[in-house]
């Protein structure tokens, strides 16, 4: 028995290893298998297609108007749009942070990923436009009717797939990229996943914040997992909210209310503090609740941080300025999933007579803006790493438009599988480095094998309340600076002697948390730094102390790498190939 | 004085299949404090009262469908089944059980 099989229970080898199995990952599959590699999708879920928050999403697929009308004959689309003037919206919409090369990529692939989808079994139900853009791109396609079919295209091929498992750390030999390791929560086995080529489709960090609309699995540790390897990560100062969910009762706590989002068109309610003072005067006196959704969460957040809020920590939507009979009718008018249904719930359980009450509405967690720094090959900065999907940074700058994440995932995550495939054909066998697997499983099993300590439960909740409070919708110096020491001392202090209490392997899922909860401490770490760095308000940043977006001085892109074991952050000046960025400094939530 | 809270009884089938011992009902009491769903539930036993629980969620709106169990004999998602008195929680039937309420989906993977 080799050393390494001694270290592991089981040895996985492929050619390209994908982590995520979900909307980027399925598409990076099915690309790298075409080109005649062996493929390996290892996923957290229990079942491809079932986990994730490409199923959560309601959602909608942008492609520019005019390939809508010329390609797919879409009712509704708008042959005045152009590729261009996508491309515009969105660096408009990630206030010019976006990297213009990656954008560009972006808006000519879309078309082609939309007939991708469709030759798969995919069907559109309509289209929809989208604040945010200048004509309708929102193809309508919920991600409970797009993974069915992108799940039976993936289990039609060869593709390994490896369920129930979370990788824990990537392995790297002489700077490059050789494999992963994980956990597999089905058998307890320590895995070594051995790859010529590793692309990590894993999604977002929302999971740092009380309440948010991303499933459970979103603890950035496709971002951190990069990091800890030496890979670059980029717009980390942009996790993005969502104004409107329930913060009370437990059972749709973080979930959508529906008919609140103006930006879904339908009905927008007043919001209004304890005081009943209807808050949006001073924020948009001419669109009030049909404001842009960052302005409208800053909005929110400043009642709730200055005790103005609703009972259970939001503010309140009311309808009743309408009469009786208008709420009525608006089951009739409003469609079902805009008003009555959200997922599984159906709404009328949670609401309030609207025409008596108010709803609590608080802003929710939705999105994370920055992630693994990629090129437009979607190679890392490391050899054999590459990334695509919401786990990356680029794409969207400082704020993304609605239905841009699955254009990202489906985009990106085809790019990524066939790059991948492509390096791994072209490359020699991989070592693996077993002193690193060794003490990298020492690391992970560490606390399967302490007692005593603090309690993984009571930390993340110290870890989400902080980040609510002080490193959220509405930051500042000072309550960075506490929250930023509040973070380093938990991952410092409390982290290496947090125990789990169930020593056994199978389904240990305070074992999974804990690993969960030193990603999330990393992530907010870099939250923190690259917020305090940037002395302005941009996008999904909304720094109190500097309010205005300073495009004289904060024109650039913020990169994040670990030197020496310490976490380091450069700038450097946007990537520009067409259109150049405004020079002034603008009001908050302006672009000229 | 606020009201009393309500406790229910929620009985839970659990089981170590790598131990070959008889599955065996454990009953844990919990407060129901405001609309609770089953998940709510478990996550509270996860957090206070037994961390060993084994139990599967990922979305926690009613789409992914990973948290399927059978609550009363019935077969219910966690997430959007809303608790109103006492719950016997069981893992899907004709499953491979992996542990407690977690049993191995069928499909190639």
């Amino acid at each position: 028995m080799s050393r390494i099989e001694k270290i592991t229970d089981r040895v996985v080898e492929t050619d390209v290893l994908i982590v995520g199995s979900e909307g980027a990952g399925s598409p990076a599959a099915l690309e790298a298998i075409k080109r005649g590699v062996k493929v390996t999708v290892v996923t957290k879920g229990s079942q491809i297609g079932r986990s994730g928050a490409t199923v959560t999403g309601d959602a909608d697929l942008d492609v520019d108007s005019r390939s809508l009308y010329d390609r797919f004959g879409l009712a509704g689309a708008d042959t005045r749009d152009s590729m261009d003037i996508f491309f515009e919206d969105m660096l408009k919409g990630g206030k010019y942070l976006n990297n213009q090369k990656l954008v560009e990529i972006h808006v000519q692939e879309a078309p082609d990923r939309l007939q991708d989808l469709l030759n798969w079994g995919v069907k559109i139900d309509g289209l929809l436009h989208a604040s945010g853009h200048s004509y309708p791109r929102g193809v309508i396609i919920p991600g409970t009717k797009l993974m069915p079919p992108l799940r039976r295209a993936v289990l039609s091929t060869e593709v390994e797939l490896v369920c129930y498992t979370m990788i824990t750390d990537l392995l790297t030999n002489h700077g490059r990229v050789v494999g992963a390791i994980g956990l597999n929560g089905a058998t307890g086995e320590f895995t070594l996943f051995k790859a010529k080529a590793v692309v990590l489709c894993t999604g977002g960090a929302m999971r740092m914040y009380p309440f948010t609309t991303a499933p459970e699995e979103l603890t950035g540790d496709g971002m951190v997992m990069a990091y800890r390897a030496g890979a670059e990560l980029v717009e980390m100062e942009f996790p993005m909210f969502l104004p409107g969910a329930f913060p009370w009762p437990p059972a749709v706590k973080g979930v959508d209310i529906p008919f609140q989002l103006s930006t879904a068109g339908y009905i927008a309610g007043w919001m209004l503090n304890k005081h009943g003072d209807r808050f949006m005067r001073h924020w948009d006196p001419v669109r009030f609740e049909w404001t842009t959704r960052d302005i409208a969460s800053v909005a929110m957040m400043t009642e709730i941080l200055a005790g103005r809020g609703s009972p259970h920590g939001g503010v309140y939507v009311s309808l009743k300025h309408f009469p009786d009979d208008v709420i009525k009718n608006l089951e009739k008018w409003v469609p079902p999933e805009f008003y009555m249904f959200y997922g599984g719930f159906k709404m009328k359980d949670y609401l309030p007579d609207l025409r008596k009450e108010a709803v609590e509405s608080v802003p929710a967690s939705h999105f994370f803006n920055g992630g693994i720094r990629i090129n437009e090959r979607c190679e890392t900065s490391l050899p054999g790493l590459f990334a695509s999907g919401e786990v990356t940074g680029g794409v969207h700058g400082a704020n993304r438009l609605s239905g841009n994440a699955f254009t990202e995932m489906v985009v990106w995550g085809h790019r990524s599988g066939g790059f991948a495939a492509d390096y791994a054909r072209g490359c020699g066998e991989v070592s693996i480095d077993s002193a690193q697997l060794e003490e990298l499983k020492r690391k992970t099993i560490a606390p399967l094998e302490r007692k005593g300590g603090p309690i993984q439960a009571d930390l993340r909740k110290r870890l989400q309340q902080t980040a609510w409070e002080k490193a959220g919708v509405i930051r500042d110096e000072g309550s960075l600076q506490k929250a930023l020491s509040e973070f380093v001392k938990m991952r410092e202090e409390e982290l290496p002697s947090i125990s789990v209490r169930m020593k056994e392997r199978v389904f240990n899922r305070e074992w999974v948390q804990v690993l969960e909860l030193e990603n999330m401490l990393w992530i907010m770490e870099m939250v923190c730094r690259t917020s305090l760095n940037r002395k302005e308000s941009r996008g999904a940043l909304y720094r109190r102390d500097y309010p205005d977006t300073d495009n004289i001085n904060w024109l650039k892109n913020q990169i994040v790498s670990q030197r020496d074991g310490k976490m380091e952050i450069r700038s450097e000046p946007v990537v520009v190939t067409r259109i150049e960025p405004p020079k002034k400094i603008l009001k908050y939530g302006r672009t000229e | 004085m606020a009201e009393k809270t309500k406790k229910i009884s929620v009985k839970i089938l659990r089981s170590k299949p790598w131990e070959e011992k008889k599955p065996k009902f454990e009953a844990f009491k919990v407060p129901l404090e405001g609309k609770m769903s089953i998940l709510n539930v478990l996550n509270y036993i996860a957090e206070n009262l037994d961390p060993t629980l084994g139990f599967y969620s990922s979305c926690r709106i009613g789409k992914c469908a990973g948290c399927q169990v059978m609550v009363n004999g019935k077969v219910r998602l966690a997430c959007t089944t809303t608790v109103e008195g006492d719950i016997t929680l069981e893992p899907l039937r004709k499953f491979q059980v992996i542990k407690d309420l977690v049993v191995k989906k069928k499909g190639k993977e």
